[in-house]
């Protein structure tokens, strides 16, 4: 057994070096593609899965309106999932992942993704109707948890002591450029029970017609994941002259 | 140093020097050391009287100018092929062992996952695995049970984001309830890493006769089982393909046409099937 196998492996046909680097390419391709797949095909940017997202949903590239930086979790986030958008009046907004949304004519795509410290991994989309007005849509992804959002006040007349002031975060897209204070009240099902509760909101312009809104109660209580209630929203110019008022239902997914 | 005053041993040196790829160097070295041993030798052997240190001398001049073969040989052996070389050697010892062990911890499934509906291509054009042999499928397939009706193969095909989304296969059955009808999509992709993916809300389904027929949780439950009544489910999938089936098993017994049309808003696709044996 042994000769035959010494014959055996004397009689292997010799391979150019160039044929063995073609050998050992396309088995590094093999594993390396093992590997990928093990991992979920991670993509190395956050923007690249939502990219992906889209196409796997058959959806045509949306324009982006709205997205958190790949990297970036600011001095004072809680988390390093969390990052940090900047309003234009300066406050420093957390959320948790990576987060993005885009407009087509008829719909607008929403997706969260998680970014690890290499390469960006899975995500979850979500469409929703579009009318070309202000529009709220929630940042909730899952029926089981509502994303981290928070944003954090710094008190430094006693070294510095921070306040972390969570809200449950929603987009409000499509908000004319003269809006200048936005004005919104919610009521949203809380999580145990049919009860349907109202909340506060505070808004911060980030710019380009978007706007994150954040619902919060005094008593800390949160809502359903699924983030069903309806609003009341009214947009104000810089004379504080109403320029729209809208109320409905938080849109579903489609 | 005079170039005609050259030992052996400097002469390898500076013909080897202009490869930069060290294994390359060596080894052209250790071969063109051979020549010259090879090339006194012989000088030896022939005019006895020369001195070892004259045969070398003469084997060296008889080599060629040393800076001239440096020149020819730094452009035969690029640096970049040796590391090359070199990084695929890695490349391959690595998936190797990755290969190896992959499989011995994950088992027979190891390349495909141990998903039950994981297949490597769709040999079989059906909704379930080809290895399964799923009772499920045999809907698809002419047979002779008085209760199939129909059993279509349809092939329509529409390009979407850069996907091929086909209606394969469609099959009528006659239930103890009603008509149950069956269609089977698939969605494929040479882009193994963005596989497509349907929605049930996405996937809405009509008939010529004005009906909608909603998926999902809200069509109710089938009497018989009760399993969801309509519905829209994933099941064989690969690398480069998913296979999904549509059900609808309350089915207007007079509608001809069934029509589909699947999107958020709009239909991203549409697929048309006249419920009646011929071309679609």
């Amino acid at each position: 057994m042994r000769t035959w196998w010494k014959n055996a492996w004397a009689r292997r046909p010799k391979l150019s070096r160039g044929w063995k680097l073609v050998r050992n390419l396309v088995l590094g391709a093999v594993g390396g593609y093992l590997l990928w797949s093990f991992w979920g095909y991670p993509l190395p940017t956050a923007e690249m899965t939502f990219r992906r997202l889209e196409r796997q949903h058959l959806l045509s590239p949306s324009e982006l309106v709205f997205s958190t930086p790949e990297y970036g979790q600011g001095t004072d986030a809680a988390s390093k999932r969390d990052r940090m958008v900047e309003a234009l009046d300066g406050t420093k907004l957390y959320l948790e992942d990576c987060w993005f949304a885009g407009v087509t004519e008829e719909s607008t795509v929403i997706a969260s993704v998680e970014r690890g410290l290499l390469l960006a991994g899975d995500g979850q989309l979500r469409g929703y109707a579009r009318d070309g007005g202000p529009l709220l849509f929630p940042l909730s992804q899952s029926e089981w948890e509502i994303p981290r959002a928070y944003w954090v006040e710094v008190d430094y007349s006693v070294g510095a002591h921070y306040t972390y002031h969570n809200f449950v975060p929603f987009l409000l897209l499509d908000v004319p450029g003269e809006t200048r204070r936005v004005e919104l009240s919610l009521e949203l099902r809380q999580e145990t029970g049919t009860q349907i509760l109202p909340y506060q909101a505070d808004s911060w312009d980030l710019g380009g017609g978007v706007w994150l809104v954040g619902a919060w109660r005094e008593d800390g209580q949160s809502p359903s994941p699924w983030l069903e209630g309806s609003y009341t929203l009214r947009l104000y110019d810089e004379k504080d002259t109403l320029l729209k008022q809208r109320e409905g239902a938080i849109p579903r997914p489609l | 140093m005079q170039r005609d005053q050259m030992n052996g041993f400097q002469w390898l040196y500076i013909a080897t020097q202009g490869i930069r790829f060290k294994p390359d160097r060596a080894a052209v070295r250790a071969e063109l050391a051979a020549h010259l041993e090879d090339k006194q030798t012989d000088l030896q052997r022939i005019f006895p009287d020369l001195s070892p240190e004259e045969a070398q001398r003469r084997a060296v001049e008889s080599m060629g100018d040393a800076w001239e073969v440096r020149k020819q040989l730094a452009k035969i052996h690029r640096p970049w092929l040796g590391y090359l070389w070199r990084l695929s050697q890695v490349l391959a010892v690595l998936a190797c062992l990755w290969l190896v062990s992959f499989g011995f911890f994950r088992g027979d499934d190891a390349y495909l996952g141990d998903h039950p509906c994981s297949e490597l291509w769709d040999a079989d054009d059906l909704p379930r695995t080809a290895t399964m042999g799923d009772d499920d499928d045999l809907r698809y397939l002419p047979g002779d049970d008085p209760n199939q009706l129909l059993a279509l193969e349809i092939g329509q095909t529409e390009r979407v984001a850069g996907q091929d989304v086909s209606l394969r296969r469609a099959a009528l059955w006659q239930g103890e309830d009603g008509l149950e009808l069956y269609l089977y999509l698939r969605v494929n992709t040479w882009r193994f890493w963005e596989r497509g993916v349907l929605r049930e809300k996405w996937m809405k389904v009509t008939d010529d006769r004005g009906n909608c027929y909603v998926l999902g949780v809200e069509s109710g439950e089938h009497p018989e089982d009760g399993s969801l009544m309509n519905g829209l489910g994933m099941w064989g999938f690969g690398p480069f393909h998913s296979g999904y089936e549509v059900y609808i098993r309350n089915l207007d017994p007079e509608a001809g046409w069934i029509y589909l049309d699947y999107g958020p808003t709009q239909p991203l696709f549409s697929f048309a099937v006249e419920l009646k044996e011929g071309d679609q």
